[in-house]
């Protein structure tokens, strides 16, 4: 499977494009970066890629391998769950205060025992509410609610940049981790030109489009 | 030793959780207590006409020599029914609305924004006045009168609500995992609206009290005989000029206390529900 966004364009201020004939493309399994400094649509070009905001021209589908030939065959996103993911940078807003971890986590669907493990998450904060956890151990929550088979890709949108750097290296360990195991698609987007070198297979540079 | 175990030594959630209790308690009793006193206990008795407060008369009498406490307490309770009535009615059409409006948003929202103006715009006791002639007025009038005519602010604080937690990141997160919007209002943006329903409900019931009493004084509003607060306050305004004082000051006295429970109360289920006061 293969995700790919063709001839994005989008603008916030009339007149001016924030992108412009845009192609990107990631194949399963592959780990992908996307740098670029700030103001360069790396968000805009995310949240596009997930669904959360309609490109004004261009469009972003997903394509199936065909059997018969060695082309691929597009698919429109279904209305139930959409298999690319998003995760932002900050947690707190993508959990809602008034729910408790463990309906948070469950939203989706209660991941397994193993999985709550290999993320770092303890039984007991699963009883707790939002406030009472720090930014990395709801990260992980966050991380987690998306890694479940019907997500075939996942868009981390600086993802760990608010978090220390123990907490880094595990909630990436255990993306990574995943991704090869379930032939995940990732998109790294991060300003930290290491990390990216480090994680991905390939790098795109916004500028140079 | 950390932790003790006696009486008094409760932390503050089970203390407001205690207190909520016994205000609620203390408030069923009162409106059971009025709907159970008979007709008959209000009877007249000229012998004993403006009796000061004392043993036999604790609030005292008044002009035909009806015992005030039974009158207060018959009063309050009525006052109570229409109050709780209305103010529940308003809270469950603003509900509606206030969803409602965002969600769905286009035609909808400007059709309920419209209609709030219009309600707004229009002095609301006489709207009270025609719909209560409307619906043939006592009790029923009123209620209605008054739910037709309080739903708005609180629709719209709702409404303002609804639309900002209809583009936070995890109700939009929630549209990709695949949840219809009626999960999203329900599970998602339900439990924001619930403390800004309390805080209504208990501004609305005072409020309402307020008008049934006004409406009566009017004359459109309960008959005569029925001693509702209104009809006692008003009543005690032509004695109070004479020095009978308890005519006013009891009755007045309750409504007060009643308004500041019903606050209390409203208070105490917010700081309970909310997550971040809700393990002090």
């Amino acid at each position: 499977m293969r995700l790919r966004a063709h001839n994005i364009t989008y603008g916030y201020a009339k007149g001016r494009k924030i992108l412009e004939n845009v192609n990107f493309t990631v194949e399963e399994g592959e780990v992908v970066g996307l740098t670029a400094p700030s103001g360069y649509g790396k968000s805009t070009l995310a949240k596009i890629l997930a669904g959360f905001i309609k490109p004004e021209q261009g469009e972003v589908f997903l394509e199936k391998p065909e059997k018969a030939e060695s082309g691929y065959k597009r698919e429109p996103f279904s209305m139930g769950y959409n298999p690319v993911q998003l995760i932002f940078q900050h947690p707190e807003k993508a959990i809602n205060p008034k729910w408790k971890m463990r309906k948070v986590i469950s939203e989706v669907g209660m991941p397994s025992a193993q999985m709550l493990k290999a993320a770092g998450i303890k039984e007991e904060w699963l009883e707790r509410w939002p406030a009472e956890l720090s930014g990395g151990e709801l990260q992980r929550f966050c991380v987690l609610r998306a890694l479940n088979e019907q997500t075939r890709f996942l868009i981390a949108d600086e993802m760990t940049t608010m978090l220390d750097a123990i907490t880094q290296a595990q909630i990436w360990n255990l993306v990574l981790t995943y991704a090869s195991e379930h032939r995940m698609g990732v998109v790294v987007i991060s300003h930290e030109k290491i990390l990216v070198d480090r994680l991905c297979t390939k790098v795109v540079d916004l500028t140079q489009m | 030793m950390r932790k003790k175990y006696t009486l008094f030594a409760l932390g503050i959630r089970k203390k407001t959780i205690f207190s909520t209790g016994l205000f609620l308690l203390l408030f069923v009793w009162v409106m059971a207590a009025g709907i159970f006193i008979a007709e008959d206990a209000l009877m007249v008795d000229l012998e004993q006409t403006f009796s000061k407060p004392g043993m036999d008369h604790l609030f005292g009498s008044d002009w035909v020599g009806r015992d005030m406490l039974l009158r207060t307490l018959k009063g309050l309770s009525i006052s109570m029914r229409i109050g709780l009535l209305s103010s529940l009615i308003s809270a469950a059409v603003a509900v509606l609305f206030g969803i409602i409006g965002p969600v769905f948003g286009g035609a909808a929202d400007r059709c309920i924004s419209w209609l709030i103006d219009f309600v707004l715009s229009v002095p609301h006791t006489i709207i009270i006045i025609l719909i209560s002639l409307a619906c043939g007025g006592g009790l029923k009038g009123i209620v209605v009168g008054i739910a037709c005519t309080h739903w708005t602010s609180l629709t719209r604080v709702i409404r303002a609500e609804v639309l900002q937690i209809l583009h936070v990141e995890y109700t939009q997160l929630s549209r990709r995992f695949g949840k219809s919007k009626w999960y999203i209002a329900k599970e998602h943006m339900f439990p924001h609206i619930v403390p800004q329903l309390v805080v209504g409900v208990v501004l609305v019931f005072p409020h309402a009290i307020l008008h049934e009493a006004s409406i009566t004084f009017l004359g459109f509003g309960l008959p005569a005989h029925e001693p509702a607060i209104g009809v006692i306050l008003s009543e005690s305004m032509k004695y109070l000029t004479s020095g009978k004082w308890w005519l006013a000051f009891f009755p007045g006295l309750c409504l007060v206390l009643l308004s500041l429970m019903v606050d209390k109360i409203g208070n105490n289920l917010e700081k309970l529900w909310n997550p971040n006061t809700a393990h002090d």
